[in-house]
C-alpha cells in the first residue's frame, strides 16, 4: 500500500498534496480489510506519524500477525538533492521539518514493539511463513551435513506436449538430478486439490510399469495405493510383477480410498470395503511381510509366492471377508 | 498411525514440521510397541528458483488468477534453492528420512535443474 499511488489514484498525481487526507483515509481502510484476512500487507509511506505506526501495530497484533518497521536512513543531503530533481519539489521548509523530525523517530522505532527493525544496510526478503527460519537450518545442514531421501510425486499429467515423452523426459531428469524414489497417486481421476476432474489421469500401476522400465535406479511406488480398488491379492501380485522389468526396489503404499461416493460409483465400485482396516491388514500382509518383509527403502517385492500364488489371488476377495 | 506401525515400513505424514515432529514421534511409539522400526516420509507441494526474482515469477505466472500471490506462495512452499535446503533440514530434524516433493511447475522437466540443487545438499 503506497500512500503516493493512492494520491495519484483519487487525486491528480502521486504529488496532489490536496488529495492527501482521501489518500491515507483510504490507505487506512485497506490495511485494515488486508490485516483482518492474515494478508502480507507492506506499507510504504513517510511514516513519520507515531499514531499512525502504533495503529497498523494494533491492527497486526489484533490478526496475530508480526509487524516489522523498516527505516530508510537516507542522508539529509541526499533527501533534498533528490527532491530538487524531481519535478514537483516538496516545498523546502516542509522537508526541513522531515529531515529534522527523522532523528528521533529512527532512534524511538526500536521501543515500539515492533517485532523487528531492519535499519539500512539489510536486505528485507518476504517469504512463506515456511521459510522464516529455513536459513538457520540450511546453515546447520552445511556445517554438519546429513543424509536425506528425497522423492518425485507426479500428480499432474497436463504436458505442453505428448504425456509420453513428457514423462520419460521428467523421469530421466529425475534420476539424473539424484531422486531416490517416483511416485504417483492411485485415483480414478484427478482429485480437486490439484486439478480439474475431466483432466488426463493415468492408471497408477500401468504408469509405474511403464516407468519401471525406462528407469534404472528410483523406487517406484503409489503414494498411496486405493487397498479396496482392486483385490488384495491381485495388487500383491501386482507389485511383485512390477519388480520384474527393473532390478529396482520397488514399494507400495497403502491407504483408504476417498469415501466420496461420486468417485466410487465412476469406478464401478458399488460400495466402499466396509471393512477397511481389515483390508488394510490383509494388504500389509500381502505387500510387504508376505512379499519379503525387508525394512523400507528397499522392499523387494521378488517375493517366491505372489509370482506364482496363484490359488490365494484367485480365493480372495476382500469384500466377501 | 498404530497400523502403519505394526504393518508399514514407512508412514507418511503431513504439516509443519513441528506438527510432522510430533507425528513422527507418535509413530515410532506405536513402531517400539511393536519391536518394529518404521521410516517416516512428508510429501508436500514445493516451487524452487534460483532467486526471489524468479520465484515470484514462476509463482505469478502458475497462481490461480483469483488467489492472492502471497497465499498461492504458501501453499506452494515458493522458495529459493537456500530456503528448500533449510526446509528439509528442519523436516530432517523432525524425524523424516525421506522428503517426497510434487513440483508445482512439473509440465516438463524444468524444476529438476533447481530440485538437483536441493537433493545435493544432502548427499
Amino acid at each position: 500500500m503506497s500512500s503516493d499511488r493512492l494520491r495519484a489514484v483519487v487525486g491528480v498525481g502521486e504529488d496532489d498534496v490536496a488529495a492527501s487526507t482521501d489518500a491515507f483515509a483510504l490507505l487506512e481502510q485497506i490495511v485494515a480489510k488486508r490485516l483482518a484476512r492474515r494478508l502480507t500487507t507492506v506499507i510504504d509511506t513517510l511514516g513519520l506519524d507515531e499514531t499512525k505506526r502504533r495503529n497498523w501495530l494494533r491492527l497486526a497484533r489484533e490478526a496475530g500477525l508480526p509487524c516489522i518497521a523498516v527505516a530508510f536512513d537516507v542522508p539529509a543531503a541526499q533527501c533534498r538533492e533528490r527532491n530538487r530533481g524531481r519535478t514537483k519539489r516538496i516545498p523546502a521548509a516542509v522537508l526541513t521539518q522531515q529531515v529534522k523530525s527523522w532523528p528521533a523517530v529512527r532512534d524511538g522505532l526500536p521501543t515500539e514493539g515492533f517485532d523487528r527493525v531492519i535499519t539500512a544496510g539489510e536486505s528485507v526478503r518476504v517469504v512463506p511463513e515456511s521459510f522464516v527460519t529455513a536459513s538457520q537450518a540450511a546453515e546447520r545442514q552445511q556445517e554438519r551435513p546429513e543424509v536425506l531421501r528425497f522423492g518425485l510425486h507426479i500428480g499432474r499429467f497436463v504436458f505442453d506436449a505428448n504425456i509420453a515423452d513428457e514423462l520419460a523426459a521428467i523421469v530421466a531428469a529425475a534420476e539424473s538430478a539424484g531422486f531416490d524414489s517416483i511416485y504417483v497417486m492411485d485415483h480414478f481421476r484427478q482429485i480437486p486439490q490439484l486439478g480439474r476432474p475431466w483432466e488426463d489421469f493415468l492408471e497408477s500401476y500401468t504408469t509405474l510399469a511403464w516407468l519401471a522400465a525406462r528407469t534404472e535406479r528410483v523406487a517406484l511406488g503409489a503414494l498411496v495405493t486405493g487397498i479396496t480398488y482392486r483385490n488384495v491379492a491381485h495388487l500383491g501380485k501386482i507389485v511383485a510383477t512390477l519388480d520384474v522389468p527393473a532390478a529396482g526396489a520397488r514399494c507400495v503404499g497403502s491407504g483408504w480410498p476417498g469415501s466420496r461416493p461420486s468417485i466410487v460409483r465412476t469406478a464401478g465400485i458399488s460400495r466402499r470395503c466396509r471393512n477397511g482396516t481389515r483390508c488394510w491388514r490383509m494388504c500389509c500382509r500381502c505387500c510387504g511381510a508376505g512379499l519379503s518383509g525387508v525394512s523400507w527403502p528397499g522392499a523387494r517385492c521378488a517375493g517366491d509366492g505372489l509370482l506364482s500364488a496363484t490359488d490365494s489371488v484367485a480365493n480372495s476377495d476382500c469384500r466377501r471377508r | 498411525m498404530r497400523l502403519a506401525a505394526r504393518y508399514a515400513d514407512a508412514a507418511n505424514v503431513f504439516g509443519d514440521p513441528d506438527t510432522v515432529a510430533a507425528r513422527a514421534a507418535t509413530v515410532r511409539e506405536h513402531a517400539a510397541a511393536a519391536g518394529r522400526e518404521v521410516a517416516v516420509s512428508h510429501l508436500s507441494t514445493v516451487l524452487v528458483g534460483t532467486d526471489d526474482h524468479q520465484v515470484a515469477g514462476l509463482a505469478e505466472r502458475l497462481r490461480p488468477r483469483r488467489q492472492d500471490p502471497a497465499r498461492y506462495a504458501a501453499s506452494v512452499h515458493a522458495g529459493t534453492v537456500a530456503d528448500h535446503i533449510g526446509r528439509c533440514r528442519q523436516l530432517l530434524e523432525a524425524g523424516v528420512s525421506e522428503v517426497v516433493i510434487r513440483p508445482a511447475d512439473l509440465t516438463d522437466a524444468a524444476p529438476m535443474e533447481h530440485l538437483a540443487k536441493v537433493i545435493a545438499a544432502f548427499r
